[in-house]
């Protein structure tokens, strides 16, 4: 250890043994050149470590003959311009190590004299982990690069098809509005502003229910009967046709189709399209006021033809005649009859597009008047040898129903059941009740009706080709009239039915039917 | 069926279609009705305020003056308020077309070409008996 008194020399060996040490015990790679002939003097610990070369593999080699370095040209241009500048640094230098490993460095090297010599000192630093991360970073930062081109041309796509929807939905002939949960308007396409007579920011954020609905008689389509608010609450499809009053308060008739939008379970709100109907129910309604018309124009020769046959059925000269003119008489009177009951559906049906159909109700006893009905319908019954049969419930109360329209629903319904019964075949009426309907049903066990055609029957002039078969004259009415008629009284009709099995005819009425 | 002379009930038929016409006439005559005519609304209220009928039979659509104007007319004269009467027509009893007479009590209504000309004769007959 070195004291106060030391000598200069004490001194010099102290300093070299420190330098030594730094030198030996470095983390960083340190090299020591001949700066004249770019020789190794010295390498330190950790660079013989760091290049894989032991100390004597390195000592008196140039650095570019030990293959570090790439570029031998490159190193040697390098080692000329360090010996003229006295200073070099690289902030990354590939190095190879002795088994072709690379590892990444910083190069620092200066010139400087030791005595007489001139000397250069290389530290080479390991910045292979650094530069791992700042790889990984650059790769990661290249990824975020592409995701963002990514998104930016998926942005740009979506603009492109949020444009061409806009005009799409600006240029359909239909108004659309889209409303969320609460049914509060979030667009509102130019036809629909136009048709409403509404601006977007008049009814932007406002519920699309505070607009007034009505019938046709002017009475206000109350909230739990609109179709935004039955859309909302069922999440199906809803379609409806109201009158829609405008700002400037004129009327006009509108269909609306409501239908939920839906992620995965989760609703949304509605996309309402609505249309402009004023043409269809003008046409809808000429056609149908010309069918009442031209009907009862046709009842009068009918029914005056439908009185003489009957008073002349009543002579004698008819009544003793040979069987082939009584025969010819009946083919009248039937034919006759078939036109007025074809007439007379062609009516009801005119009546109820027209939503003119008579309501007079009155209290009656249901189970007398399809007891009536049974009675009128055996004639026909025997005709085709079919055993009708009633099966009622004790304690069936009465209704309040116009009792003409009922009779001509049972009617309806019991004919079809015989018509379409086989020979010999039964017709069961059942008649029960529950908390608040009654329930009638009519069971044959005919020819049935095809899964198919089940969802047809109530359509108008709607035929199966057997009932086209079995009953050519059939006008395809009835089965419309009975449900129109049903439903009108708020009650339901449903048919079950298997082909060659039979079908049976449910109709269910509330027990407290309103007049009106 | 055999009347009595002076228990002869009187029927007024008002009604355009001179085959219906013909028709009730016949038929009202062989039971024994004394049946007058008229062809529209008009000259029906002429023959019910003359002949003061005991019934009448009236159709709906008529020319000159159709048979609900003839109607309110009628009840509003003192003699023919309370008569009898029988709507014989091919419409319905809408609102519409009939206001406020289908509830008329002395007032029935038939359907011409739904009905039975011997439910219809039935029918009067019970009206008097």
């Amino acid at each position: 250890m070195p004291t106060r008194n030391s000598t200069t020399e004490d001194k010099l060996r102290f300093s070299e043994l420190r330098y030594r040490r730094l030198f030996e015990a470095a983390q960083d790679g340190i090299l020591i050149l001949d700066s004249y002939s770019g020789k190794i003097i010295d390498a330190n610990p950790f660079l013989q470590k760091l290049l894989g070369y032991s100390e004597k593999e390195l000592l008196g080699k140039k650095l570019w003959q030990i293959g570090v370095f790439k570029d031998i040209v490159d190193s040697k241009n390098a080692f000329v311009s360090l010996q003229t500048k006295g200073y070099i640094r690289y902030k990354d230098l590939p190095l190879e190590t002795k088994d072709g490993r690379i590892v990444d460095v910083e190069f620092v090297s200066n010139l400087y004299n030791v005595g007489d010599l001139k000397v250069i000192q290389c530290n080479i630093r390991d910045i292979s982990d650094r530069i791992k991360v700042e790889r990984k970073q650059e790769r990661t930062r290249k990824a975020m690069l592409n995701i963002m081109e990514d998104l930016e041309s998926a942005k740009n796509a979506m603009e492109v098809a949020k444009v061409m929807d806009d005009a799409m939905l600006a240029s359909i002939g239909e108004g659309l509005i889209t409303v969320d949960n609460d049914g509060r308007v979030m667009s509102i396409n130019k036809i629909a502003q136009e048709m409403l007579g509404w601006k977007l920011s008049e009814l932007l954020g406002k519920k699309i229910t505070n607009l007034p609905l009505e019938d046709e008689t002017g009475q206000i389509i109350p909230f739990n009967k609109r179709p935004t608010t039955i859309a909302l609450h069922s999440g199906q499809t809803t379609r409806a046709s109201h009158f829609f009053v405008r700002k400037n308060k004129t009327k006009f008739p509108i269909a609306v189709t409501a239908t939920p939008i839906k992620l995965g379970k989760q609703q949304l709100g509605l996309i309402e399209i609505i249309r402009d109907i004023t043409y269809e129910t003008e046409v809808d309604k000429a056609k149908s006021e010309f069918v009442s018309l031209a009907s009862h124009q046709l009842r009068t020769p009918l029914g005056i033809a439908k009185w003489y046959l009957e008073a002349l059925g009543n002579e004698e000269y008819i009544k003793k005649a040979p069987v082939e003119i009584q025969s010819y008489f009946s083919e009248i009177t039937t034919s006759n009859e078939r036109v007025l009951r074809l007439v007379g559906d062609l009516l009801s049906v005119s009546r109820i597009d027209q939503r003119r159909v008579k309501n007079a109700p009155h209290v009656i006893d249901p189970v007398n008047l399809i007891n009536g009905v049974l009675t009128q319908m055996q004639i026909v019954a025997k005709r085709r040898k079919v055993k009708l049969n009633f099966i009622c419930d004790n304690n069936i109360p009465s209704i309040n129903i116009d009792s003409l329209r009922f009779h001509e629903v049972i009617e309806n319904l019991i004919g079809n059941a015989i018509e379409y019964s086989k020979d010999r075949g039964t017709v069961d009426v059942t008649v029960n009740k529950n908390s608040n309907s009654i329930i009638i049903s009519v069971k044959d066990r005919g020819f049935g009706i095809s899964q198919a055609d089940q969802k047809n029957i109530f359509t108008k002039f709607f035929r199966t080709e057997k009932a086209i078969q079995l009953n050519p004259e059939g006008s395809g009415l009835g089965l419309y009239v009975v449900k129109s008629y049903v439903e009108g009284w708020g009650g339901q009709i449903s048919a079950k039915s298997v082909l060659d099995k039979g079908s049976t005819f449910t109709i269910s009425l509330p027990i407290m039917i309103g007049g009106d | 069926m055999i009347k009595i002379k002076n228990d002869i009930k009187k029927i007024l038929v008002v009604e355009d279609e001179i085959p219906y016409l013909k028709i009730l006439n016949r038929e009202l005559t062989e039971r024994g009705y004394k049946v007058i005519e008229a062809a529209n609304g008009e000259k029906g209220l002429e023959q019910a305020k003359l002949e003061n009928p005991d019934l009448i039979l009236l159709d709906i659509k008529m020319p000159k003056m159709d048979g609900i104007t003839m109607l309110k007319l009628l009840r509003k004269d003192e003699v023919c308020k309370k008569t009898k009467v029988i709507i014989l027509t091919n419409f319905e009893p809408d609102k519409k077309i009939l206001g406020g007479v289908v509830d008329d009590k002395p007032s029935y209504y038939f359907i011409k070409s739904d009905t039975k000309l011997n439910d219809l004769i039935t029918k009067i007959d019970k009206l008097f008996t």
